[in-house]
């Protein structure tokens, strides 16, 4: 016995060859409606629903590009996520056991001679130091700003300054000419069925 | 939809409901890959409720979300350059298919077995046919969608669509014919009497 649904096929493929187009849109609307039906797994709503609300605690625009990746909320990583991280941290803590023995000669050696006035003796010479390399970060700084003055100045011509803006339009006006060039050399048309 | 505005989880979820075998029927015959447009119809809802407040409510919604949803395929399709696809599918395509398709009109297995053959007939046919041909084909005839809501929907005029549409059919009949599903009175597997 033949499926209802070549039926359907049949009254659809003659009504096509006989030019029968309100015959053949109807037969082809009943054939799909007899298909089986494309449907989404089980739970499809509930974790749409719950990711969109979710998501949309984070700032987001509608133009945001396409693919999920960039509307799901960002899952945190953190550092040990990662090969590298945790091999970081196992080599740390290896190095820190490895370590433990010769902390207390290590703290001897370093703090042992140490003396409470000569210390404090130390602290005027130390402020004295990072004075003097404030004062020479100061010095480089107002330099870079004498330099970037000085690139600045042939702009201050309107000759220049209209050349300059000129040469930006152009150069944008370029590329989305380019742009649209791409985007219609994109033919669809290969490999299609055109009817 | 209101609430939907408000940013209820469960108004959304409902309008998820509602709409997701449509948008996910139409996905995944515009880009033919169940897994795939599992993802593509999730990011056409994200994409939806992310732009809500911007739905004119003097439209038909399922248009606007439609809308979306080719879009969301159409933009796939460019970047992947996937505008047609093979003509024989593989094993694990055939299978994800047959978990796809549900057919609760299946009186014996027998009848069932015909109708998914001459369902993955139709769906490579329709696969085979240009994007916009095969979204007014999708959307007229498996969604029901009107001449001027196709038109709405795929932002095209009216006289296009029916151009499209009445080309898509003419190829689509004879994809059909090449596959071995002919008219009666010729011969083909649609012909056995």
């Amino acid at each position: 016995m033949r499926a209802k649904s070549e039926d359907t096929l049949r009254r659809w493929l003659a009504a096509e060859r006989d030019d029968d187009a309100e015959a053949a849109e109807a037969a082809l609307a009943a054939l799909f409606a007899q298909l089986p039906a494309a449907a989404p797994p089980l739970g499809f709503a509930a974790r749409v629903a719950s990711l969109c609300v979710a998501g949309a605690a984070a700032p987001a625009s509608v133009g945001a590009p396409a693919g999920i990746g960039a509307a799901a909320p960002a899952r945190a990583r953190g550092p040990l996520a990662t090969l590298w991280g945790r091999l970081l941290l196992g080599l740390a803590l290896a190095g820190a056991g490895v370590a433990v023995p010769f902390v207390p000669a290590l703290l001897r050696e370093l703090f042992g001679g140490l003396d409470a006035a000569a210390l404090l003796g130390a602290v005027p010479g130390l402020l004295a130091a990072a004075c003097g390399h404030l004062v020479g970060a100061l010095e480089g700084l107002l330099t870079l700003l004498d330099l970037a003055g000085a690139l600045a100045a042939p702009f201050r011509s309107p000759a220049i300054a209209a050349g300059l803006l000129g040469s930006l339009l152009l150069g944008a006006a370029a590329f989305v000419l380019l742009n649209r060039l791409i985007g219609t050399d994109r033919s669809w048309s290969h490999g299609h069925v055109h009817g | 939809m209101a609430s939907s505005l408000a940013g209820s989880e469960r108004a959304f979820y409902d309008l998820v409901r509602r709409y997701e075998r449509p948008v996910y029927a139409l996905v995944v015959r515009m880009v033919r890959g169940p897994a795939l447009a599992e993802d593509l119809a999730q990011e056409v809802f994200v994409k939806a409720y992310r732009a809500l407040a911007s739905y004119d409510p003097a439209r038909k919604f399922s248009s606007w979300l439609f809308k979306i949803a080719h879009n969301t395929a159409l933009d796939h399709l460019r970047r992947q350059e996937l505008d047609t696809v093979p003509l024989e599918a593989g094993v694990e395509d055939r299978r994800d298919w047959a978990e796809v398709l549900i057919d609760p009109a299946a009186a014996n297995p027998e009848a069932a077995a015909g109708r998914r053959d001459l369902a993955r007939a139709l769906e490579r046919a329709v696969g085979r046919l240009r994007p916009e041909y095969r979204a007014a084909v999708l959307l007229r005839f498996q969604e029901g969608l009107s001449y001027q809501e196709i038109a709405e929907t795929l932002d095209q005029p009216l006289g296009t669509i029916k151009t499209n549409l009445h080309r898509a059919r003419k190829a689509l009949a004879v994809l059909m014919a090449e596959a071995g599903w002919s008219p009666p009175g010729e011969t083909g597997r649609g012909a056995g009497a």
